[in-house]
């Protein structure tokens, strides 16, 4: 179920003033925003917050209960910033608790965050082949899962749309994507053809992620469903 | 057997250009990758993200290191959490040697300078990562040369 701004604000504060000098991360910062899956009202029980101060200084804060990211304030007025794939997700899903969203207009995803999503991509496809095999399980579920959302993410930016929340990602792609093929069209022009055994076992455990959610009971909140729709 | 696993991080470095004792290699020198490429038609105008072909992908690192603890996963020298949760490179070295060993320090020192930024290690936290895992590789190869030596 979807948020107030009210009950966001009062967990923020519940759990960032557990932090030591919690109180002044945001006393200290001119705009405070939650964005990720909390904002939207896709969190688990056990979902962190996701919280942007926009401040003095830059850092980056995280705990099993709050992931706390610090921008300066001079570089929020600035475009590698709001060109960032960040900026345009909080601009899009961000619930400002503190101060007004003044620069949100003005976020879009620019070259370099493409530039620098197809970089990682292409990183982890040009060193996983190698060691595919000799890889334990545990960590060749890590790299499908990741490889999957992150093409996704680079699919929608690529389309200048701006990033959801993971849950999204996994759980209702069907409703954002642009045919059922595009993730593995993706990874097989990023792969080079003589890794056929390593994207042929990546792509099938897609599909099997795939094929899950078909058949998993879903139910996305009423006003996640409007923000998407008016989104893809 | 640590000291085998860590040849799969050993080949990574060597790939990028580092052997132990040796220098950096010059960008001439380096492979130029698709990456680099599409980095130079960058039209980026702020040079303070502008990555030249010197830097390093966080991510070829990340899967030589999963690739050492799948080593020795399967050595079964090391076991996962009961959550399935599998160790970082400091853990390990932790678990062997102990928290206040030098290693481990190198091991963690290690982890902060391939933390990269935006997945970009700059060539001197790649340099200081490599002296850290050298070093790392020492203290490994005397403990267990120690180890063979009790065993004969």
């Amino acid at each position: 179920m979807s948020r107030t701004r009210e009950s966001l604000a009062q967990i923020a504060v519940e759990r960032v003033w557990k932090l030591a000098y919690g109180a002044k991360y945001f006393d200290e910062s001119t705009e405070v925003i939650v964005f990720g899956s909390m904002s939207l009202g896709l969190e688990r029980p056990d979902s962190d917050i996701d919280v942007l101060c926009v401040g003095s200084h830059e850092f980056k804060l995280k705990t099993d209960a709050v992931d706390l990211v610090g921008v300066p304030i001079g570089q929020v007025g600035r475009s590698p910033w709001f060109e960032s794939e960040l900026a345009s997700h909080i601009a899009e899903y961000g619930t400002w608790i503190k101060g007004s969203s003044h620069w949100a207009c003005k976020a879009k995803i620019g070259q370099h965050a493409l530039d620098n999503k197809r970089r990682r991509i292409t990183a982890f496809l040009r060193s996983l082949p190698g060691v595919w095999l000799r890889l334990d399980e545990g960590f060749r579920v890590k790299y499908s899962v990741k490889l999957r959302r992150e093409t996704q993410r680079l699919l929608l930016m690529e389309r200048g749309t701006p990033v959801p929340p993971t849950k999204i990602l996994d759980s209702f792609w069907n409703t954002v994507s642009k045919s059922p093929f595009d993730v593995h069209d993706r990874l097989r022009r990023l792969t080079p053809c003589s890794h056929s055994q390593f994207i042929e076992d990546l792509l099938d455990r897609i599909d099997t992620h795939f094929s899950a959610v078909q058949t998993a009971p879903r139910h996305l909140p009423s006003e996640s469903l409007r923000r998407l729709a008016s989104l893809f | 057997m640590i000291g085998e696993g860590l040849g799969e991080i050993a080949a990574h470095f060597e790939f990028s250009g580092f052997s132990n004792g040796a220098e950096i290699e010059t960008e001439e020198e380096r492979p130029v990758t698709e990456d680099a490429e599409s980095d130079t038609d960058s039209e980026e105008d702020d040079d303070s993200d502008d990555h030249g072909t010197d830097y390093f992908d966080r991510e070829e690192i990340e899967v030589a290191i999963d690739a050492f603890i799948s080593h020795l996963l399967s050595e079964k020298l090391i076991r996962k959490s009961n959550s399935g949760k599998l160790p970082s490179f400091s853990e390990v070295f932790e678990k062997f040697f102990g928290k206040g060993h030098e290693i481990t320090a190198k091991a963690e020192s290690f982890e902060d300078y391939i933390k990269g930024y935006f997945g970009w290690i700059s060539p001197e936290d790649m340099r200081s990562a490599h002296g850290e895992f050298v070093e790392i590789q020492e203290i490994v190869e005397e403990a267990e040369k120690g180890d063979s030596d009790v065993a004969d």
